[in-house]
């Protein structure tokens, strides 16, 4: 009898000592930073750079599927600039079809509203992974264990930078104070600690600063890579620097930064408005400064869908948008046809193979040369240089005049005329508020122009909306301030 | 008694799949043959987990009065992180039959009298594989975060303490059953959302909290065969207390579509606005938005109650308002017979709960162009007419908020069967062909007594979008044996 449990006891001890071994086996089946920092491969670094342009993107259901009710669907910027503005209106015909848009068209929304989760989160994605970016092209052990050279890194990482910065430009516009997340989060409950709002004037320093890295770290040229054109480039930098100065009213910066690209000879207006948008003119224009490239067919999907939402009858313009075009402007039907309910800007065409179409290859154009010479106008403008002003706000009313009509004709003489030499300071705003309007219309550009001139409140009072003074920042989505356990805190009047 | 346990779990999958046949004919229809890659799939999955398990228990009992049971078990999971893997759970459980003392031995009326008690703890694991870890996701060539790990994750464990009363009467034909029980869930296995803020992650899940649900149940049985009507009667009543103790330090509150999880109240407690009836002209829109300069609100719309009185309804005027957990659950289920006919049913019904009904906003309430019931014969169409139903609009009429005009009574009283039997058997002679022979009519929820206007009020969904209602059966029967 003592002889069995002599060697039960061992056994069983054998036995619990091995099945022990077992509890702690590798995971199998999924992919760990550990898994992947152990053997980096190229494709990792360079993968992640690419990653972080995509939030820019109007490609379908990146983050969720079909998320409507979180305005997860597709970028937002239709909703919170060019609806909110007054411009668009959700559909041609009105229905009760995603009523949380027309919240923003009516200003009724609370903080509950998909619109802002959707902006937030769109931001927030893309700044995650400039973040993975930065940190792996900042490794210095890294970068030698993969050969990357000084040069292909600097290249990357000034991506990143500004891609960081173009985030953080959108989030610190729409809501003010805004949580700074500079590095990769290492497990879950770091999330709460960086979950606290930063306040806007630091976060805008973090734009000019990651700006002004990027600057030293792009390549000359008007692209910065002969086969990626679509990649940042120097022209993108500076003329994201000069936005920023614009947006804090620092018009000499203004005036000195514009001039510099303008020393650079890279872009000029493409001599027909529509060059800007057409597909077939992707890359070979002289005006787009800096757009996402959607590529049709790609797996990952990487095609333009808001060309789907068109087919559905949404982006529709407002009557009071068209109302602000001046006779036989030729801007007026390439951006909307209402007779024919078609969006050709947004086509990218001006057919309508793309009504409908979840795939488009129509680029999302961000920064054109034309919006930068405006900006110019209004910096001189605000420094006393009328006839400056009234010169860059001609050079646009030009090229307008000179365009074909989109049956091909000519603008019929004295449409559109120059507008006259003026030293009145109100009335050439009152220009350049127009120009921007029908030369931009539908780009969302719109709302934040409204706020910035302080004419929002006026403007859309007068369309009979209710928007009040604590509008002028749009609230910290609810579901945030929820999930932070109130770490982040609402803005005023929500 | 001691033993041990192990289990082993290793899954794997690999599948493949295509679209656009060529050819449609079957020789055709291989994976590889024809058409662009875009219509190509493949996949394969691989997870593995791991429990073991050591446990003990004794029993002691001392003259059939006095009952002793104490056990432990001690688990370790490989779903916890190597530092959190083992999981301790002892029970203990006394007994005392106090019919067997001498003083009540002799006391015929009284046959069976016992007083329980017991507490235990039990572990739980069920969480994906892996979950405490960090994981990336492959996009084309990208990697990015699809899941922040939680090192920290560690089991979830529930204590019951529970005192118990079984009383028989009369050989055991009357019998009670009392009991108390306290049940406490600590370190909750939750799944828990981070602020997008960090990112488009999953949701990691967190020991968020802990969770008290304690109650009195009651049943009684009686049955009476001894003469030729007989009679039986079964029933049960419970209450139920669910409360939530406390949550995880970062997560004050757990909100869900239209649920707010929060200490001191229920768990997944409908949170929004209250409805306090229809603005009827624009005065009463403005001095109730006193605080809004031009409110889009328009008579009609729905009026919510302003709880902090500044003339604003925005998040602040959120509160609970309903409980979609149960407060008292009761059945009773009768028996009757005499000679070859019988007769049974039961009452089945729920008191003091609360169901969200979003059918009813989809329906009857929504902004987009569905089809309504006649209910929207109701809506609110000039000052007067109704102050519970806003009008029927395509534009926002105030049902896009959550808000307790969606929230509706549950209770319900339900006749779930009833059946009334008669064995033929009895008249006509059995004998040689079959042994039995019985004709039957039965009906399942024949009558519902409810408030709740949804589809059913037995449905569990914390967002009822229409459940699909449990049907109403009439049959008539005959069951034969031979």
């Amino acid at each position: 009898m003592k002889a069995i449990y002599q060697l039960i006891i061992p056994a069983a001890l054998l036995l619990t000592m091995g099945c022990m071994k077992n509890l702690d086996r590798d995971p199998i089946g999924l992919l760990t930073p550990q898994q992947v920092n152990t053997d980096p491969q190229v494709g990792t670094v360079t993968g992640a750079v690419n990653s972080s342009y995509q939030m820019l993107s109007s490609t379908l259901n990146l983050l969720g599927n079909w998320d409507w009710p979180r305005g997860l669907v597709l970028r937002n910027d239709f909703i919170i600039q060019d609806i909110a503005s007054g411009d668009m209106q959700k559909k041609w015909n009105p229905d009760g079809d995603q009523a949380w848009m027309d919240q923003f068209s009516s200003w009724s929304f609370t903080a509950d509203n998909g619109g802002f989760n959707g902006q937030w989160s769109y931001n927030y994605e893309g700044i995650s992974r400039c973040n993975m970016a930065i940190s792996y092209l900042t490794d210095d052990a890294l970068m030698s264990k993969l050969s990357i050279d000084n040069a292909s890194r600097n290249y990357q990482l000034g991506q990143a930078y500004f891609l960081r910065a173009f985030y953080y430009f959108d989030l610190v516009n729409a809501f003010g104070d805004v949580p700074l997340l500079l590095k990769p989060l290492k497990n879950f409950s770091e999330a709460y600690e960086v979950s606290k709002r930063t306040s806007k004037e630091e976060v805008y320093n973090q734009v000019s600063t990651d700006l002004a890295a990027a600057k030293g770290l792009i390549p000359a040229g008007k692209y910065s890579n002969a086969t990626d054109k679509w990649r940042i480039s120097q022209g993108a930098v500076l003329a994201m620097q000069a936005k920023v100065a614009l947006f804090n009213q620092k018009w000499n910066d203004v005036i000195t930064i514009i001039t510099e690209l303008e020393g650079l000879g890279y872009y000029s207006l493409n001599s027909n408005y529509f060059d800007n948008f057409s597909i077939a003119k992707e890359y070979a224009d002289n005006e787009v400064i800096f757009a996402y490239n959607h590529v049709p067919e790609q797996t990952p999907r990487n095609g333009n869908g808001i060309c789907a939402l068109a087919g559905w009858g949404f982006i529709a313009p407002t009557t009071n948008f068209i109302n602000e075009f001046e006779a036989n402007d030729p801007r007026l039907l390439y951006t909307v046809d209402a007779a024919a309910q078609n969006v050709y800007k947004i086509f990218g065409e001006t057919g309508t193979a793309n009504k409908g179409n979840e795939d488009a290859a129509s680029n999302k154009v961000y920064i054109r040369w034309a919006d930068v010479l405006l900006w110019k106008a209004e910096a001189y403008n605000e420094t006393n240089g009328y006839a400056n002003a009234v010169t860059y706000i001609n050079k646009i009313r030009t090229r307008a005049r000179q365009t074909p009509t989109i049956t091909g004709g000519t603008v019929p003489a004295g449409s559109i005329a120059d507008r006259p030499a003026s030293s009145n300071k109100d009335e050439i705003k009152n220009w350049l508020v127009h120009e921007r309007r029908v030369e931009l219309g539908f780009e969302s550009h719109r709302f934040n122009d409204l706020k910035r001139w302080g004419i929002a409140k006026a403007f859309l009072t007068g369309l009979g909306k209710s928007f009040q003074d604590k509008h002028y920042l749009y609230p910290i989505p609810q579901g945030e301030i929820d999930k932070s356990g109130g770490s982040i805190t609402q803005n005023n009047g929500y | 008694m001691g033993g041990t346990e192990y289990i082993q779990n290793r899954a794997s999958s690999i599948g493949a799949s295509r679209a656009r046949f060529e050819y449609t004919q079957p020789t055709f229809q291989y994976l590889d043959f024809g058409g662009t890659a875009q219509d190509l799939w493949n996949s394969g999955t691989a997870s593995e987990w791991a429990l073991f398990s050591l446990f003990g228990s004794a029993n002691y009992n001392f003259q059939n009065k006095y009952f002793v049971t104490a056990s432990l078990r001690a688990d370790a999971s490989s779903r916890f992180s190597p530092d959190n893997q083992w999981g301790y759970f002892p029970s203990v459980s006394v007994g005392w039959r106090i019919s067997q003392e001498s003083f009540l031995k002799e006391a015929n009326w009284l046959s069976d009298l016992k007083l329980r008690a017991s507490t235990g703890t039990l572990g739980n694991q069920e969480i994906d594989n892996y979950a405490y870890l960090t994981l990336l996701r492959k996009s084309g060539e990208q990697y990015l975060i699809s899941r922040y790990g939680n090192p920290d994750l560690k089991w979830e464990s529930t204590r019951q303490d529970n005192i118990g009363l079984d009383i028989g009467f009369l050989k055991n034909k009357l019998n009670f059953t009392f009991d108390y029980f306290k049940k406490t869930t600590s370190d909750i296995l939750l799944p828990i959302s981070l602020p997008a803020l960090v990112g488009n992650v999953s949701a990691t899940v967190v020991n968020a909290g802990t969770v008290m649900n304690k109650g009195f149940e009651a049943s009684v049985n009686y049955d009476n065969t001894a003469n030729a009507f007989t009679y039986g009667i079964s029933a049960n009543i419970a209450t139920l207390k669910n409360e939530v103790v406390k949550l995880h330090p970062n997560l004050p509150n757990l909100t869900g579509p239209v649920t707010k999880t929060e200490a001191g109240h229920p768990l997944n407690s409908y949170f929004g606005y209250v409805m306090e009836g229809i603005y009827q002209n624009t005065s009463e829109i403005s001095s109730h938005l006193h605080g809004v300069s031009s409110p889009s609100q328009v008579p009609g719309d729905i009026r919510f109650k302003d709880l902090n009185g500044d003339g604003i309804i925005n998040d602040d005027d959120r509160t609970h308002i309903g409980n979609p957990n149960p407060r008292l659950m009761y059945g009773a289920n009768f028996r009757l017979g005499y000679k070859g006919l019988d007769l049974s049913f039961l009452f089945q019904g729920a008191e003091g709960v609360e169901r969200y009904n979003d059918l009813k906003k989809i329906i009857d309430y929504d902004s987009r162009p569905f089809n309504h019931t006649v209910a929207t014969l109701g809506a609110w169409n000039g000052e007067g007419s109704t102050n519970t139903m806003p009008r029927s609009t395509f534009q926002d009429n105030g049902s896009s908020y959550i808000s307790s005009i969606f929230v509706e009574d549950a209770s319900y009283l339900r006749l779930k069967n009833i059946e009334l039997g008669y064995d033929l058997g009895k008249v006509v002679k059995s004998g040689n062909v079959f042994q039995n022979c019985r004709l039957y009519v039965s009906a399942q929820n024949l009558f519902t007594v409810t408030k709740y206007t949804g589809l059913d009020p037995e449905s569990t969904a914390l967002i009822d979008q229409g459940t699909y209602p449990q049907s109403r059966n009439l049959m008539l029967g005959i069951n034969v044996r031979f």
